[in-house]
């Protein structure tokens, strides 16, 4: 009976041990699967391995209808770029077949350096708007004022049904751009520091982070949905759409 | 009588409910479209004179366009996604010899100077955008196709910006911009200076070691055209020995449109100079 029983409780734990090793072995390779399934739907592979990128997004494949806009509301706490380079936090539409982007956001250079020639070219904090045009075309900036540390802005990218992405930060309609597909569609929320990760320093909060979608004609909560790529970033968990993004 | 009450309290709480849900939508909408929450705005220059009211769009079209003539270049009301409003939306159609490698750039930067030019002679706050509130660029190709909507928008910048190199003469200007290049090692192709309200240069040069020119791509930028910017915008084309470009880069200080095409094979190695995304 002893023997019995001694049997069952080693029989249990070898059981136990076994369905650990399970648990471990697919923590590890769900992420795997869920970035093989991203390529295979078509993704360009521009941020994997790219260290100056750490994001969370949404792409079409990974959500049963169409993918037509994001928005998050951001406080960037501080942007400290060090020595030629420039540091930002953005909402970003992203067509990866036709390289089609638009992205709003905020972004800060070290005087004498840009984005696109004139977007931070003052050393100063800044929203701004970036267009790149279709077929992998050239990139086009914009600004939209100085950036206050530290303050809420609801940056949104979609579109409502016209054909064009456009862009808004707390409301405020900027630039729109005609998007030509959806089907490589993604919907980014990113910190990006340029030219490495050993010269930008930067801090935002994310939350309520949603994707827009014509099929449903409303925002979803994008949480559920997402990936994510940390790079050099410490890429917070998202909880409740919301997280935190430092480097 | 009590049944009565009741159904008249439904009907009224109904109303009540569909009457709020309205004006949630209405404020909505306003939030989305309503220009309420002002950018403070981008001033490229230290010196500013106090914006005058100026004239209207359409006689500051007609006096700037045959500066860029060949822009086709009309004024109208914002398109569809757009609130309606007071300021004007330019509409310009540019011969673009093609839109990859970054060939439109240096078009549409001549369009981007027309569009400040129009803001900042009608202009009557201290934001540009104010009197030309976007745009819409569309290029026309040699074989005649047009590519609608190819580019366009307006950055909120501030009016009455003061060039340094207002009073300067174009041979002046020239001989600087060739000095400059001359101490960089790399040898001038072709040098333009546009004047829509001022003097832009546009700059084409040729480098015989990109490895070495790449790095140091934002420096000469401030050394040709100033740290503090000297003209109302420039063009400037980088190519390699053999006449390649791998560089091409605009800015226009009165509509803050910057522009940026990078060869692949030199992107993230060109100093001082970057794109955001992917």
């Amino acid at each position: 009976m002893i023997k019995r029983l001694t049997r069952r409780a080693r029989s249990w734990r070898r059981a136990r041990s076994v369905a650990r090793v399970a648990v471990v072995a697919a923590m590890f390779a769900l992420p795997l699967c869920l970035a093989a399934g991203a390529l295979a739907a078509g993704e360009r592979s521009s941020f994997w391995g790219d260290q100056r990128f750490g994001l969370y997004y949404v792409y079409q494949g990974s959500i049963s209808a169409q993918l037509n806009g994001t928005r998050a509301t951001a406080i960037v706490s501080s942007l400290t770029p060090t020595s030629s380079a420039c540091v930002g936090f953005a909402s970003a539409m992203t067509n990866t077949g036709n390289g089609q982007q638009m992205q709003i956001g905020g972004l800060k250079c070290v005087q004498g350096n840009s984005v696109d020639g004139t977007c931070g070219q003052s050393g100063v904090a800044i929203v701004y708007v970036e267009r790149r045009a279709y077929n992998f075309g050239s990139y086009t900036c914009y600004p939209h004022g100085t950036l206050s540390l530290g303050s809420s802005y609801l940056w949104t990218v979609d579109d409502s049904g016209s054909g064009n992405e456009c862009t808004y930060s707390n409301g405020t309609p900027y630039e729109c751009q005609q998007w030509y597909d959806t089907s490589a569609n993604y919907a980014e929320e990113w910190g990006e520091g340029q030219p490495n990760c050993s010269t930008f320093g930067g801090y935002a909060s994310f939350s309520s982070w949603q994707y827009w979608t014509l099929t449903w004609n409303g925002w979803q909560a994008a949480g559920p949905s997402a990936s994510a790529y940390a790079g050099c970033w410490s890429l917070g968990a998202i909880s409740n759409s919301s997280w935190t993004i430092s480097h | 009588m009590q049944n009565r009450v009741n159904r008249t309290s439904l009907v009224v709480a109904g109303a009540v409910i569909v009457a709020l849900a309205a004006a949630t939508a209405a404020v909505g909408n306003a939030q989305r479209h309503n220009r309420a929450g002002r950018a403070q705005v981008v001033a490229y220059t230290r010196l500013r004179r106090s914006s005058s009211p100026g004239v209207s769009a359409g006689q500051a079209l007609t006096a700037v366009a045959s500066r860029l003539p060949e822009l086709a270049a009309h004024l109208g009301s914002s398109p569809i996604g757009y609130a309606s409003s007071a300021s004007p939306w330019l509409y310009v159609t540019v011969p673009v010899p093609s839109m990859s490698g970054g060939a439109d750039i240096r078009p549409f930067w001549r369009a981007d100077l027309l569009e400040g030019a129009i803001a900042e002679l009608s202009s009557r706050t201290s934001d540009l955008r104010d009197a030309v509130l976007g745009s819409t660029f569309s290029a026309e190709l040699p074989d005649g196709t047009l590519v609608s909507d190819a580019t366009g928008g307006m950055g909120d910048v501030s009016s009455g910006q003061v060039f340094a190199s207002g009073t300067e003469s174009d041979a002046f200007i020239r001989s600087q911009l060739v000095a400059t290049l001359t101490a960089y090692g790399v040898t001038p192709v072709d040098i333009q200076i546009v004047h829509v309200i001022g003097a832009s240069p546009a700059v084409v040069v040729r480098t015989a070691d990109i490895s070495a020119t790449a790095p140091r791509v934002g420096q000469l930028i401030d050394d040709l055209f100033g740290t503090t910017p000297k003209f109302e915008g420039y063009y400037l084309e980088l190519q390699g020995p053999n006449g390649t470009p791998f560089v091409r880069v605009s800015a226009s200080f009165r509509t803050g449109a910057g522009r940026l095409w990078i060869d692949p094979s030199w992107d993230g190695q060109i100093g001082g100079l970057m794109h955001m995304g992917r």
